[in-house]
């Protein structure tokens, strides 16, 4: 005999006859989204961000560093932290498999609510951008020329990408996950992943020693979080780099749909399950219409812009 | 099937994530000695270093623990029995790392043992002290470590002190050390109390 979880128990009684809620959706929507606001693991991976923050807004109080054009912090922490947090999330209920089974909300429906919310990490991811652009620190007070080849709505297109859609994307992929995986440190192995692909392509694709092979541009930007734009150590130049940032943007949001439709497959049933099918179909065309038209479009070469404001084409 | 004549209290450990996260982090050191001077090669080193410690958290997981906390031998000696499997583990991970030295032709790539050994204490410390509350902490633990040490080691956020995870010449050994002793410290004594039996 299974013990059955306690928040197991708190859904179920959510669908006693109560005032305030049109269906169990509402409730099941509410009660994940609370879970997941106050789990430990996405607590954590808050604070650390806003730690990390903290520390380089007063370290480099005299000096824009290049992260500035990219935020990875955000990423690092509150989107891998919802990663794992939405993980163990929809996998706290796989001891009351039997439990639920018998409760009138369908699989899809329940995993639908989870994904509902991804909006608190990317709320939580949104803060930075208020940050950003509401108070605008003087370690995040771009000088124009470190903008390079790009635009200031382009740049915006890359912090969003790495923030908001970042957090959203890790909460998606770890309820795909949690639906799909069951094996013990798959929540492990799930990072690990993650984060060898974003390094490993980053670190062999995104050099700005030196002009990259031409085919690297169609390589560079697969990666879940990129940057357009890269510093040199001693910011004395900044090298823009190939893609379009809006296509990125875009590209990405099809992957975090590819993610919420893999959740929403499993258990799927009949008319539901060929409609996600057909869905996930037409998101893995859009994604492979979008990636090429990111890796094709913008820059084709690197550029290098110097704080004159003149400007380079990078060349073997 | 394992034997439990053989391992004893260490029958318990969950030997698939343990060994799953184990190669994955040998392999990532393996990466970053054959490929040394590699865009990658630091950020391979770190995150083969986090990996191997989030296998660790792993063995003190005990799925039976309310039957097991009946059987004579102490928490204490179930302890001890599982941690030398997460000892194995370092043993494992130095030897990539003397590995990685030699390949690298830098001899300073050894202190990297001291910022392996420091997160494989945080990892079984963190998962003793849990365990006071949770069967099988090493699914939290691990994925905290996880990201703890990736956060840390590719944001750098106290490089104005402190090197955390120092690995070639000419970086701040001096400040690496003093701080992994100190969180070593703490470890053992988190360790030495949350092993005790909670009876004595």
């Amino acid at each position: 005999m299974t013990s059955t979880p306690q928040d197991a128990l708190a859904v179920t009684t959510a669908f006693a006859p109560r005032g305030g809620y049109r269906s169990p959706f509402a409730a099941l929507a509410r009660i994940e989204t609370w879970r997941l606001a106050r789990h430990p693991m996405f607590l954590v991976g808050t604070a650390l961000g806003v730690l990390f923050t903290v520390m380089a807004l007063n370290e480099q109080a005299d000096k824009v560093t290049g992260d500035s054009l990219s935020l990875p912090v955000v990423a690092l922490t509150v989107g891998l932290s919802a990663m794992i947090a939405a993980y163990h999330l929809t996998r706290s209920f796989h001891g009351a498999g039997e439990l639920l089974e018998a409760s009138p909300t369908s699989v899809t429906t329940r995993t639908t609510a989870l994904c509902l919310a991804a909006g608190v990490p990317a709320l939580v991811a949104s803060a930075w951008l208020v940050v950003y652009y509401g108070f605008t620190p003087a370690a995040l007070d771009v000088p124009e020329w470190m903008y390079g080849d790009f635009s200031h709505a382009e740049v915006a297109a890359v912090l969003v990408e790495n923030s908001v859609v970042a957090a959203v994307g890790g909460t998606l992929l770890g309820i795909a996950a949690g639906r799909w995986w069951r094996f013990r440190g798959a929540s492990a192995v799930l990072v690990l992943a993650v984060v060898v692909w974003t390094i490993g392509v980053l670190g062999l694709f995104s050099s700005t020693e030196g002009a990259p092979p031409a085919w690297f541009r169609w390589v560079r930007l697969f990666t879940p979080v990129g940057y357009f734009s890269s510093a040199t150590q001693d910011d004395v130049s900044i090298t823009s780099l190939t893609g379009s940032p809006w296509w990125y943007l875009v590209w990405v949001g099809t992957l975090c749909s590819l993610a919420a439709l893999a959740a929403l497959l499993w258990r799927s049933e009949g008319r539901t399950r060929r409609r996600l099918v057909r869905l996930g179909a037409v998101a893995v065309v859009l994604s492979v219409i979008t990636y090429g038209l990111a890796s094709a479009t913008g820059l084709t070469q690197p550029v290098r812009t110097f704080p004159d404001g003149h400007s380079v084409v990078v060349t073997r | 099937m394992i034997s439990p004549g053989i391992l004893g209290a260490a029958t318990g450990i969950p030997w698939r994530p343990v060994a799953t996260l184990t190669t994955a982090g040998l392999v990532l050191l393996g990466v970053a000695a054959t490929w040394p001077t590699s865009a990658v090669a630091g950020s391979a080193l770190v995150l083969g270093v986090a990996v191997l410690a989030a296998g660790t958290a792993y063995v003190l997981d005990e799925a039976a623990a309310e039957a097991v906390g009946a059987t004579p031998t102490s928490l204490r000696a179930r302890s001890v029995a599982r941690l030398l499997v997460a000892a194995g583990v370092l043993a494992l991970g130095s030897l990539g790392v003397v590995v990685l030295a030699i390949t690298s032709g830098l001899g300073a790539r050894l202190g990297v043992m001291v910022w392996l050994t420091g997160c494989v204490l945080v990892a079984v410390a963190a998962a003793a002290a849990l365990r006071r509350r949770v069967a099988e902490p090493g699914d939290a633990v691990g994925g905290a470590i996880l990201t703890v040490v990736i956060g840390i080691g590719l944001v750098n956020p106290f490089a104005r002190w402190v090197d955390v995870f120092p690995s070639g010449d000419g970086e701040r050994w001096a400040g690496a050390l003093l701080v992994w002793g100190v969180v070593g410290a703490i470890c053992l004594a988190v360790l030495a109390r949350a092993t005790r039996d909670p009876l004595a």
